[in-house]
This record gives structure tokens, sequence and C-alpha cells, in this order.
């Protein structure tokens, strides 16, 4: 109705009252609430401040019709506009494509994108940007990870040795949402049902042989009751309830003599609904707090990667009102060993480390890489009062031996340790922070290569949380191989020799080629061997191929060329943009880059949430605050997330 | 280890199980060929299977020609080709070539393999999802958004009431990835398919786990009785958490639930007698190997991979022939085949290198840097020779396994349709692309032809599958209805 309204005013020549007469379109973004109120106070002839409808009218109508319904013999496609979610998308479209073939006419005007853009949604077509009236996500039952639930059984029967290889061996990792592994997208196949049976029956039967350590009885109905009522509430992260309690005391007494009985309960505990889901019970139709049950486990997934102990299921309930009280346990629960299961859970998934890429030929050495970095970021969230600038740019390390030897640094005899490793520190003309580590560099890397366009696409995604944007189409790998095989800048030159391939590959590719100066393995270095392509011919020009038509290479020793280029992926937001020396300049840029800190708090969130966070944005935005009032502290973080509405409510039913 | 060779001229069922229990276990036969016996009667039976080896024509070092595509006619192969062997089994499959896989190239990212393997056997479009992942694009195409051909084949026959212990099987290797749609390429409702890395594992699970009553008199015994107790209790749990949650969330549970009531009928049902391969300790002694008794490192270096997939196969070819499944699938690599064939020939052992890294003519030195100068060229040329040539001889050694049954005048091979596919074509994408179709589906699929079909979507091989299967639906999003008439008997 609104847009039939512009298109009437428009008609009968009253546009100028059209902008005067609307409100200023609302914007959940400050950049566009900026943007509106420096368009609408603009009164002077200058391009800069003329109004979204006069660029409009000047730039765009010729084509899309002064209704945006188009000229039909000129563009009779007319605008589009479910293409774009909000005022931003529209505005990254239009600085880029348009006016067409004439980008830059709006480009080199300030604010021209957004301030037409603007006048396009609200004015022409009365589309508001979506607002966050809720902030409170839904969390979904999910089944808790292999690691969680062989976590779940030692710490259930903590007081036994009990082997839980069966639990790696047999079930798959955790399957991925928002980013993080969780399960939430786990569902059982028969075939995984078999396995959890077959895991139930292997650690029922170490259960049963050592039920005279668990129990200071060992015979009678009373005996195994007890059982039931002192390890199944552990395994269900809350109290029984009389009916739970009843049905497994049934269960149990199919068995063939107590022993059996204490096996075939604890096959029933670990097959139960209550041990294998974390739920959160929906909350109908307006948000409600969490449970005490609830929280409990939610905190203790989250910073141990466990169920929680009895100290924190005993003041459960307390916890949910009383965030003082909270403070001060998770503050115990961070002091705690398991905390250590719960930093490395994130940090891991985080940077994407793996140990499975083989680009450290030992497996040890590979682990032990891991196990560094981890330790490093344990060291600055629970060691120190470590910020995020210490995570890009510290130069400490929590190394082992062979992890001292890949980082070239020798350990004083004297050196103080960290968990089991000793603390040095690093050559700053070489290394940085976590991202100029083993850890990240052989993660992104293979045996023998480094990998430029998979590092740029992790710091994109990762530490900037930028889309990566992926073509309708994307070409066919024969050129990519051509590339493939080549090393550093070789390789990106090669690989963007064609625009369609550069058009993607330089916002990854120049990011990725800082790392250039560390091995695969993470080794730092000013040369080395790799190939390159033989020289072109004189007369054509051509590179000479094979007769598959795959370029001839030679090995050649070079050196390492790390200087790369921020290209901006979004043209609205340009702070980033800029050449790079290296990969420590790249950390001193995420060390002072507020998308960065914004996307660590995104990573941090939807870890601690297993969500997207598009119904938690008004949580995200306070705990952003939060984190940057503290100097951007890594530990004042998880007391931000964990005192947030979004960590402590499960949000109603049409939060999706 | 021993070599598993337990079918070497053609067999009925009754005399397939003397060879299993030679040492006179005659009583564990009992509940066990009356079934067979039932079955061979079932003269509608028919088997469906796939194998995925990716990169399986060699998709980019040009050796398509050796493929012998060209005009349509007897499905052979020329000398010299790695398939060369299929050339004994003219009459008993089709080679059908040219077809593309247009579900790939729309989706976007993923990396051709990966785009290939995720669609070829649902014909349907991949989703982009955003996840993060160390691999460029990986994270955002989650896939499975169709049904896969072997799952709803298995589907449509459990609606028509066969009932079998298990609905299918699947083996393989896989990205043990955190994304679903890599976990495997068979899909039902968007949930992958469990693959069953271990065949000692897989072994158990078809004669330990469930056929171990054969002697237990027709009642279910006192484990299995425990066993479906405790799914009992499982379900009850599950079913108060179900009241606590949302309409959607309860998809979820119900998928658990309906895992507990197979499980639990195929407990009762075995332990009844309405299924079992009995006691058979020849089976237990065959020799299956333990992926777990493998060093991981050996398993990654391929030293083991051909014992691994011949337990697979000797595995899929009883399960056949005793008819505990009527559909499988077998994903021999990930997508990528990254397989390090060491097994294979000295040059493996001399460059060593995956497969994939063969077919771009790179391989890695003992110093672990990659080489593809020109002269390497003839070295990856007998690799990936001699690797096509290895899986030809699995897949044949498996028709073999199949053929040597026989029900009359056919055998477990003519019941069934056994489809060899891959991800990319010769020229690393979606384009004339070729399919194998081995044996005749009872009857409904033709044998011993080579037919070429210029630019159409593999989507008409795959319905006309379905409809080999008495399936009458279309799979996946490409020419809906279309079929290959010629194919179906």
């Amino acid at each position: 109705m609104k847009r039939l309204l512009v298109i009437a005013l428009f008609s009968i020549g009253l546009s100028a009252c059209v902008s005067e007469s609307m409100d200023p379109p609302p914007s959940s973004s400050s950049s566009s609430s900026s943007s509106s109120s420096s368009s609408s106070s603009s009164s002077s002839g200058q391009a800069a401040q003329k109004t979204g409808q006069e660029l409009y009218v000047e730039k765009c109508s010729r084509c899309h019709g002064i209704d945006g319904l188009a000229v039909a013999e000129k563009w009779p496609k007319g605008l589009h506009m479910s293409n774009y979610e909000n005022t931003k998308d529209l505005a990254r479209y239009v600085i880029t494509t348009m006016p067409y073939l004439k980008a830059e006419d709006c480009a080199l005007e300030n604010d021209c994108a957004q301030r037409v853009s603007e006048y396009i949604r609200f004015q022409l077509f009365g589309l508001f940007d979506p607002v966050a009236t809720k902030d409170i996500g839904r969390a979904k039952p999910r089944a808790l990870t292999r690691e969680q639930y062989a976590n779940l059984i030692q710490d259930t029967f903590s007081d036994v040795d009990i082997d839980t290889s069966a639990v790696i061996d047999l079930l798959d990792g955790a399957l991925s949402t928002a980013g993080f592994a969780n399960n939430v997208d786990f569902k059982f196949s028969t075939t995984q049902l078999e396995r959890y049976m077959e895991i139930a029956e292997k650690i029922s039967a170490q259960v049963g042989t050592q039920i005279d350590q668990l129990m200071n009885c060992n015979n009678g109905d009373a005996c195994l009751e007890n059982f039931i009522a002192t390890y199944a509430p552990r395994a269900f992260r809350r109290d029984l309830t009389n009916e739970e309690l009843t049905e497994l005391v049934n269960l149990a007494k199919q068995g063939q003599g107590f022993q059996q009985r204490i096996e075939v309960a604890t096959r029933g505990m670990l097959v139960s609904a209550p041990a294998l889901y974390e739920v959160v019970a929906d909350a109908g139709a307006t948000e409600r707090k969490l449970s005490g049950p609830e929280l409990a486990s939610r905190l203790s997934f989250m910073l141990w990667n466990t169920i929680p102990d009895q100290a924190l299921l005993d003041k459960a309930d307390m916890l949910v009102d009383d965030k003082a009280m909270l403070r001060t346990e998770v503050e115990r629960m961070l002091n705690d060993e398991r905390a250590k299961a719960g930093l490395d859970n994130f940090v891991r998934q985080w940077l994407h480390f793996s140990a499975d890429t083989a680009a450290i030929s030992s497996l040890e050495t590979a682990a032990e890489a891991l196990y560094s970095s981890s330790r490093f970021f344990d060291y600055l969230v629970r060691g120190t009062d470590g910020t995020l600038s210490d995570l890009f740019t510290d130069t400490t390390a929590i190394v082992t031996p062979s992890v001292a030897a890949l980082l070239e640094v020798s350990i004083p005899n004297n050196a103080d340790t960290y968990d089991t490793a000793s603390i040095v520190a690093l050559n700053g003309a070489e290394r940085a922070g976590i991202l100029t580590r083993p850890a990240f560099i052989s993660s992104h890397s293979l045996p023998g290569r480094t990998r430029p366009t998979i590092v740029g696409a992790a710091i994109r995604e990762q530490i900037f949380c930028q889309e990566i944007p992926i073509p309708d189409s994307v070409q066919d790998d024969v050129d990519f191989m051509a590339a493939d095989g080549l090393s550093g800048r070789d390789f990106i030159d090669a690989h963007n020799s064609s625009k369609a391939c550069a058009d993607c590959h330089i916002y990854l590719d120049e990011v990725g080629i800082t790392f250039d100066s560390y091995g695969p393995d993470g080794v730092h270095r000013t040369t080395y061997n790799g190939p390159v392509r033989l020289d072109p011919d004189p007369d054509t020009g051509e590179y000479p191929r094979d007769e598959s038509g795959a370029y001839l290479t030679m090995i050649v020793e070079k050196a390492a060329e790390p200087a790369g280029h921020f290209y901006p992926l979004d043209p609205l937001n340009v702070d980033l943009a800029g050449p790079l020396a290296d990969a420590l300049d790249l950390s001193r840029v995420a060390a002072d880059s507020s998308l960065a800190s914004t996307c660590y708090v995104e990573n941090w969130l939807r870890f601690a949430l297993g969500r997207d966070l598009q119904n938690d944005q008004i949580s995200l935005d306070q705990i952003n605050q939060k984190f940057v009032a503290s100097g951007k502290n890594l530990k004042e973080l998880i007391f931000a997330i964990v005192e947030s509405d979004a960590f402590l409510m499960q949000g109603p039913m049409a939060a999706n | 280890m021993k070599t598993v060779n337990i079918i070497r001229r053609n067999w009925t069922r009754r005399n397939l199980l003397s060879t299993f229990t030679r040492s006179g276990a005659a009583a564990a036969l009992a509940p066990f060929i009356p079934v067979l016996e039932a079955g061979a009667a079932d003269k509608d039976r028919q088997y469906f299977f796939w194998w995925y080896t990716g990169q399986y024509d060699n998709s980019v070092r040009g050796y398509y020609h050796s493929l012998g595509l060209g005009d349509n006619g007897t499905a052979s192969f020329p000398a010299g080709s790695p398939f060369v062997q299929l050339n004994d089994w003219t009459d008993k499959f089709s080679l059908i070539q040219g077809l593309n896989n247009k579900a790939a190239p729309q989706s976007g990212g993923g990396g051709p393999h990966r785009r290939g393997a995720m669609t070829g056997i649902t014909g349907t479009n991949l989703v982009n999802k955003k996840g993060g992942d160390p691999d460029l694009f990986k994270g955002k195409t989650l896939g499975g958004t169709g049904d896969s051909l072997d799952q709803m084949i298995a589907r449509d026959f459990e609606a028509r009431g066969i009932q079998m212990p298990f609905r299918s099987l699947h083996v393989g290797w896989h990205f043990n990835s955190k994304h679903l749609g890599e976990r495997s390429f068979s899909y039902w409702k968007k949930q992958p398919q469990t693959i069953e890395q271990n065949p000692k594992a897989l072994f158990n699970r078809l004669f330990k786990a469930v056929g171990a009553g054969g002697d237990s008199g027709g009642g279910i015994s006192a484990d299995d009785a425990l066993r479906v107790s405790i799914l009992d209790y499982a379900r009850d749990s599950l079913k108060r958490i179900n009241n606590k949650i949302s309409a959607d969330d309860r998809v979820k549970m119900d998928a658990h639930l309906t895992s507990i009531e197979e499980l639990e009928k195929r407990l009762t049902d075995i332990q009844n007698g309405a299924f079992s391969c009995g006691e058979i300790t020849e089976l237990q002694n065959m020799g299956v190997i333990d992926r777990n008794d493998v060093a991981a490192g050996l398993v990654q270096a391929g030293m083991k991979l051909d014992a691994l997939t011949e337990s697979f196969f000797d595995l899929l070819a009883i399960a056949f022939n005793c008819d505990l499944t009527r559909v499988a699938t077998f994903q021999f690599s990930r997508g990528t085949d990254d397989h390090v064939y060491s097994f294979l020939s000295e040059d493996v052992r001399k460059f060593p290198g995956d497969f994939h890294g063969y077919t771009h003519n790179v391989y890695g030195t003992q110093s672990g840097n990659i080489q593809n100068s020109p002269g390497d060229a003839k070295v990856t040329d007998r690799i990936v020779t001699a690797a096509v040539k290895w899986r030809t001889e699995q897949f044949t050694r498996f028709m073999k396994k199949l053929n040597d049954v026989s029900d009359g005048d056919t055998s477990t091979l003519d019941k069934s349709a056994l489809l060899w596919w891959g991800d990319v074509s010769e020229a690393h994408d979606f384009d004339k692309m070729r399919w194998i179709v081995a044996g005749s589906a009872n009857g409904r699929f033709k044998n011993g032809v080579r037919t070429t079909h210029g630019n159409r979507s593999h989507n008409i091989l795959l319905n006309t599958l379905t409809r080999a299967f008495g399936v009458d639906k279309d799979i996946g999003t490409y020419e809906k209805g279309a079929k290959i008439d010629s194919y179906l008997l």
C-alpha cells in the first residue's frame, strides 16, 4: 500500500514532499542511521549532500524508471528487492555494480550507495530493515558429542577406572551447527543405536566388576536402588523422579544376580534420553529462564566439556537468579582443571586446528603443536589477564621440546612451566600470537606444501567473520590445478591469472600469502625450495605445458615473499583495507580491528549456545560492549556471555 | 590372513550353507534353511548395490580413450584399458555414457570431487550453509537435500512389506566430518546413512550380534531379551522428553524412536527364527580383517587397503547371498580418492602419493616435497592404470561371488543391479560421465549394451533404475519423469 502511495505521489509531481513527510527508515545498524541523518540534513547542492531520492533520479531512474518498475524498453526486469535482506545488502550491490558500467559514479560519492539504497527500499518499496525485537534464540535438544559422552561416563563413575576407548572407536565425531561441533543436527540411526548399545555393554561390564569400589554394599534390592539413586542423577545431570527411579530399578531386576543387575541398570542409564541428550525444555510463546539443572549443564558443557559436578548442581537453582553467585561459580569452574578441556574445545574448533593434515610429519609433534597453542590460549584466559590483542600478538609460548624445535627456540633450564610444558619467549621478529604458531599453520597446510588460499579463507572467516563470495559457477579446476603445486607468490600469480579466479581469490590468496614466511609445518623460513613454472615461450608468451595441458615446472630455491594485501570484502567497511607486510602485520591488524573483536565474541557465543545468532542480537551487542569495556579481556568475555539473557534463558517457540 | 574364498563354483543356497558348516553343525542350519528356501521361492527378489570410487575413469590426464567411449554397441572395452576385465562379463553389464551430472555444478563451492560425489546418487542440488571449516567452501556445503537411489529402493521395499534384518548396509570410508553432507553419499530425508568402516564390526553385526540364536530353540535368548528391555526403557525415557520439546524438535526424537523399534524388531525376529544365518563357525573363522588391529599409520599408508576392501566385498556378497539385506553401498573413497595404493606396485612405494595426486601427475617424494616435473607422467600413468585395474578386479570379483550362487536358472547377480559410479569425468567436470550397471535387477534392466546419451542429466539413469526396482518415483531435480526406456525390460 505504501509503495502504491509513493508511486502515486510521484505521478502527480509531489515527490519532494515525500522525502520530507516520511520518517527516516528504521534500521538496526548504526552506520545506516548516521548516514540517513546526514542525508536528511543535507541542503547544499554538492553531490555528497544529495538526498537518496535525488541520487536515484539522477543515476538510476533512466533505466529502472522513476518508480522502480523499470523502463520496459531499456531495462524490463525492474528492481528485485527479494535479493536483499536489508539496506546494507542492497548498498553493497549498488556500490560495486551501479550505475551499470559506471559504478564509480556512485562509489566515489560519499554515502551515495547507502542513501540511494535507503531511498529505494523505504520510500520506493516500503521495505523496513529487520529490527531485533526478540533477544533470545531457542536452544534445541542435541545429543552429546562423543567426547562429552565419554566424559560423562568417566565422571559418572569417577571413583573407578573406566576405559572409554570404545566411545571414541565406535562413535563418529560430532556434527557441526553454527560453526561448532555440537550434534544439534544429529539424529539417531539404527546403526548408531547399535553402537551405543555396544558401548553401554562394554562400560557396564567394567562397572559391574568394580561395584565393590563404587558401593559400600554388594547385594540386595536396597543396594541396587542406592546404586541407581547415586549414579543416575550424575548421568542425567539432575535429580531422578520417582517414576524414573522405579523404572530403572524394575529394569535392573531383569538381570540375573546382583552384578548383572548393576550392569543392566548401567546400560539403561547410558542409553536413556536424559543421558544422551542435552535438552532445554521449550518455553512456549514467551521466553523463560533456564531451570537450575539446565543452566548447570549449559555451563559445564561449555566450560568443561563434560557434565556438572555435584557442587555446581547443588547451587544451580540459585545461580539462575543471582549473577554475583553465578560469577563466583564460573570463576571456580575456570580455576578447575576441567576448564582446560572446555577452552581447548573452543580454540581448536574456532581456529580449525587439526593434526590430521600431516603437514607436520610426526603425529606426536603435530599433537604437541596443537597442545602448545591450546595451552597458550589457556594461559591467556586462565593464567593471566590476557586480552584479545595478546592472543594475536603476544610472543609467550608454552612449548614441549619438539614444539620448541619447530619454533627454533631453546628452553632454558630454569624455564617456568604452565601445565606440563615450558614457558618461553619467541623471537618477535618471526612470531606474534596464535596465528603464527605451528598449530594454525600446519592445520591449514598439506605435507610439503602451504595453502595460501586455505589460510586466507580461514583468516577471513574465522578471525574477521567475513563471508567469502562464492561465484554462481566455480571455474573448472583445470586452471586451478595448473597453479596447484606451485608455491608462494607463483601460486597466487598463476591462480589469479584469470579474472574469473581473481575476482574471488584476491580476497583469500593475498591474505594467505602473508604466511609465506613459514613452511607447512610452521617452521620460519626466509628461503625455500619450491616449484615454479618454466619460463614462457619468448615468441608466444605462453607457458610451456605437457601433453595433458599441465604447466611444466621446476624446483628452485626462492625467497619467501610474505607481502600481501587486505582487499576489503565489504565495500561499506573499508577499515581493514591496505597492504600487509607479513603475518606479523596481519596479526597486528587483527589485534586492533573492531571487526576481529566482534567476530571473536560471535564465535564464543555461537560455541556457547550451539546456534546462529539471528535472535540473539541484543545480547550479542551487550556482550560486545562489556568485552570492549573490559579492555577485551578474554576471561571477562566468558563472564559476559554467561551473564547474558541469551545464555540464561530459553527463547520463545517462534525463535529459530 | 586367511583368504576369504567361500564361493568357488555355482552353489545353491542350500549347498552354500553346507560349506559354512562342514563340521556338521546341522542343527545350526535349522532356522536358516527354511528362510533361504522361502527366499528362493521369492522369484521377484531384487538386490541393489552401488560402488563409489573417486575419479574412477581417471579424470584428468586423458585416459578417457581407454574406456572405449564411442558409438553405441556392445558393452566392452578396448585392449589395454584398465577396465578390460569387464569384457569377461559383457553380457552381464551395461555401460551408460555421456550423461551429465547437472546437479553438481550449480551448487557452487566444494570442489568438483565433493560436489560430484555428493550429488551423483541423489541427483539433487546441494544447499549452502555457513558452517566454517578449514577447507575452502567446505563449511558451506551441507549437501544431502535429496534422497539417494539406494534409500529410495530400500524404503520402497520396506513399504511393500519386504522386511529384512538390515534395511540397507553401508560400508567404506568417509570424512569424520562435522558436516552432515560429508558423512555419506547415501541419504534419506536429509540424514546420511551411517557407514561401517571396519569389516570385523560389520561381520559382528551380520553374524554374531544378530545370528547367534540358531540353537536357541526358536525363542529369544536371555541376552537379547535384556537388550529388548533396555530398549523399551530407552523408548520410555525418550517419550518423556518428547513432552518437553516442540514439534519441530520431535522429528529428531522420532528418528531415535524409529531406530529403537527397528533394533527391537530385528532382535525379536531373528531370535524367533524369522531371519538367521545360524552359528556358522566357518564364517567366524573366515579371517575378516579388523581395522582396529591395523596400526593407524598402516591404514593411512594404504598397507591394508586391499585386505579391507576384499573383506567388505566378501561380507556384502554373503549378506546378499544369505538374503540379510537387499540394498548395500560401498563408498570406497570420500569424494576425492586419497587412498595410497602402496600394495599395488613398486612405483607407488618409490613415488609415494595418493590416487588423486597421481591423476594430476603429482606425487610426494620421500622428503615430502611435491613433484610434478615433465618426466613424471609415465610413472603416474602406470600407477593410475594399475589402481583402476585393481578396482575393476574388485568389482568383477564381487560380480563373480554373486553370480556363483544360483537360484534355478538365475543367480544373485542376475537378481541384482550393481551400479559403479564416480564423481567427475575426464575433464574433471560433470559432463560426459559414465556409469556401469552390472546385473539385470531380476530381468528388469538390460545388460550387454553400451549407449551414449548427449547432454542429458544422469537423473534419467537413476530414474530408470528406480523403475527397474518397481519404484514409481523420480529422483532428484532434473528431467522429471524422463528415463531410458530401452534399458527397462
